[in-house]
């Protein structure tokens, strides 16, 4: 709430509307988990954590539907989170920051069909966790640019040359994001359940 | 430090478009260029660029796109390098070393005040309000996110799965429970009257009363006295007078400096205390002007005791909201009571409640 120069906006103190109200409490909630959680994981070196934090960002944004159905809410929340996350004590935070706002853009995505429905909330799980990867490749990209590309091109050829099949490297990298994807599923599930119970609790429309 | 910013903007652009040909020569020129002028505008930037693991894994990718990339230039044993393949190495690391410190300063630039303020500008102030709403919840979180996985603290797995369960449950319930409570507007108890009836005697009694029972109290009083022409604002916490306008022949003078004492004054008591109080909200304060001029209340704000002119309540109460209580200077004594004793109730109410005042939380 703030007071506003314009002399003509009949409110200068309001309430906030329960879109962005929403927004900055869930915002709030992700960003802590990603400064407080997020470290802990990354510093105990869990392999995959980079797919956990966002399964559990995107379980989040999901439960968060369920509670308080309205589109756009997921990426405004995830704005919001990014520029929480700039609270973090670490040094170059832009990385994460642009890693938490796509993340919130694919849950809002796959949730536009409907955000109740249990696949959708599965397949935004699934996105917001395979994303970490792409990002990384991303960035690869562009701190390096193309070099970085043809490096892992010839990495791969290297690997398939040494498990002996013309496709071996392609497989194992298939097989990492299948991984990466049923850690998301797994995501996007339970936040769908929470949601659904906290709104059954909360005695919001579910 | 608008100068450094700009300063460091142009160089910035400057580094960028060096950087474009793709040459190592020109990237390394580019890097040089920037961390010369990082060390001379900003310095602290320089301490972030310690990270080992980064520029481990960029050199590891500079030798192995050397091993891998081109053909092979040299021979060192077993190893064959390329002369390709070390040049692209090169560029990466001298890209990488750009892109990385530039990266710290304009991580560090989205989180300058100034930026902030031009979102408000810019008519994102809904997004603002958000913002700084969600910037204040951040401490009521921590505790409640430590927590979390630790309720899950059991040898059986399922019972363990459960009460994690359980927990997420529960957090996200107190997630929606504080966006509800910012839906509340601020809790406003108002003594209203025309000038010189007693207003700001009163608002000052009731404050210094509900002090000493405990309460918190902050905020701005203008005293009624007007000392050699000069008004004075004087902060309820601490007692502080500062002197913020003057009396001459043409009309009242404002001096800037006292309203931006007033709005850090009031600004600090919204986090700290548990009633803040305005005073003389009057002419200007119906036009937005004076203290709502620029002040940024949080979410939710503490309970509201202000003292408002008798002919501008309809204006101010449509611009801070709703009076939830509200005296007359000329009430009897007993109406008087009744109000006090009505705030008090409601301070008692915000104290004993946790945060969010579910009390008053409103349905979806």
């Amino acid at each position: 709430m703030c007071a506003q120069d314009n002399p003509n906006n009949r409110q200068v103190v309001s309430s906030t509307p329960l879109f962005w109200s929403t927004a900055a409490a869930f915002g709030a909630l992700w960003g802590t988990v990603e400064i407080t959680l997020g470290s802990f994981i990354h510093t105990l070196r869990i392999p995959f954590s980079s797919a956990i934090l966002a399964s559990i960002g995107a379980a989040l944004l999901i439960a968060q539907r369920q509670v308080v159905p309205k589109r756009g809410l997921s990426i405004a929340t995830a704005l919001i989170a990014a520029l929480c996350k700039s609270l973090s004590p670490g040094g170059v935070i832009l990385g994460p920051m642009v890693g938490i706002t796509v993340e919130g853009l694919l849950v809002e995505l796959a949730l536009l069909a409907s955000s109740r429905f249990v696949v959708c909330a599965i397949l935004a799980g699934m996105l917001a966790a395979v994303w970490p990867v792409f990002h990384k490749l991303l960035s690869g990209f562009v701190f390096y640019g193309t070099t970085a590309v043809e490096l892992y091109v010839a990495m791969l050829q290297k690997a398939n040359a040494w498990l002996g099949h013309a496709d071996a490297g392609w497989w194992v990298v298939m097989a990492f994001i299948g991984i990466i994807a049923s850690i998301g599923a797994l995501g996007g599930l339970f936040g769908w359940c929470v949601g659904k119970d906290a709104a059954r609790s909360l005695g919001a429309t579910p | 430090m608008k100068r450094r910013r700009t300063f460091l903007g142009v160089v910035a652009v400057a580094c960028i478009v060096l950087q474009f040909k793709g040459d190592f020569k020109l990237s390394a020129l580019s890097a040089g260029l920037w961390l010369l002028a990082l060390a001379l505008a900003d310095r602290p930037q320089l301490r972030r660029l310690w990270i080992p693991r980064f520029w481990l894994i960029t050199l590891l990718m500079a030798l192995g796109s050397g091993l891998l990339l081109g053909k092979a230039d040299w021979e060192f044993g077993p190893v064959q390098l390329s002369k390709f393949g070390l040049e692209a190495g090169l560029l990466m690391v001298f890209r990488g070393l750009f892109l990385f410190a530039l990266m710290g300063w304009a991580s560090k630039l989205i989180v300058d005040k100034d930026v902030q303020r031009a979102i408000h500008k810019i008519g994102l102030a809904k997004f603002g309000n958000a913002l700084s709403a969600a910037f204040g919840f951040i401490p009521l979180l921590f505790e409640q996110v430590r927590i979390a996985p630790l309720a899950g603290r059991n040898k059986n797995i399922i019972p363990r799965m459960r009460m994690m369960y359980g927990a997420a449950v529960e957090l996200v319930k107190h997630a929606v429970l504080l966006a509800r409570s910012l839906e509340v507007p601020p809790f406003i108890a108002a003594v209203v009257g025309p000038p010189g009836s007693g207003k700001t005697t009163l608002v000052q009694n009731i404050a210094k009363q509900l002090c000493a029972e405990g309460f918190r109290m902050g905020g701005i009083i203008q005293p009624a006295i007007c000392k050699s022409n000069a008004y004075q604002l004087c902060d309820v916490a601490s007692g502080e007078l500062v002197s913020f306008a003057q009396r001459t022949k043409s009309g009242v003078v404002f001096e800037e400096e006292g309203w931006r004492w007033a709005r850090s004054r009031l600004n600090a008591s919204f986090a700290s205390v548990d009633c803040v109080v305005f005073d003389e909200l009057g002419r200007l304060e119906a036009k937005g002007e004076g203290h709502l001029q620029g002040l940024t209340l949080p979410s939710p704000s503490p309970p509201l005791l202000v003292s408002v002119r008798e002919d501008y309540t309809h204006e101010i109460s449509k611009r801070i909201g709703s009076f939830a209580l509200k005296v007359s200077t000329n009430a009897s004594p007993n109406e008087v009571s009744q109000f006090i004793e009505a705030l008090r109730k409601h301070l008692h109410a915000m104290r004993s409640n946790f945060s969010p005042p579910t009390s008053h939380t409103k349905g979806n």
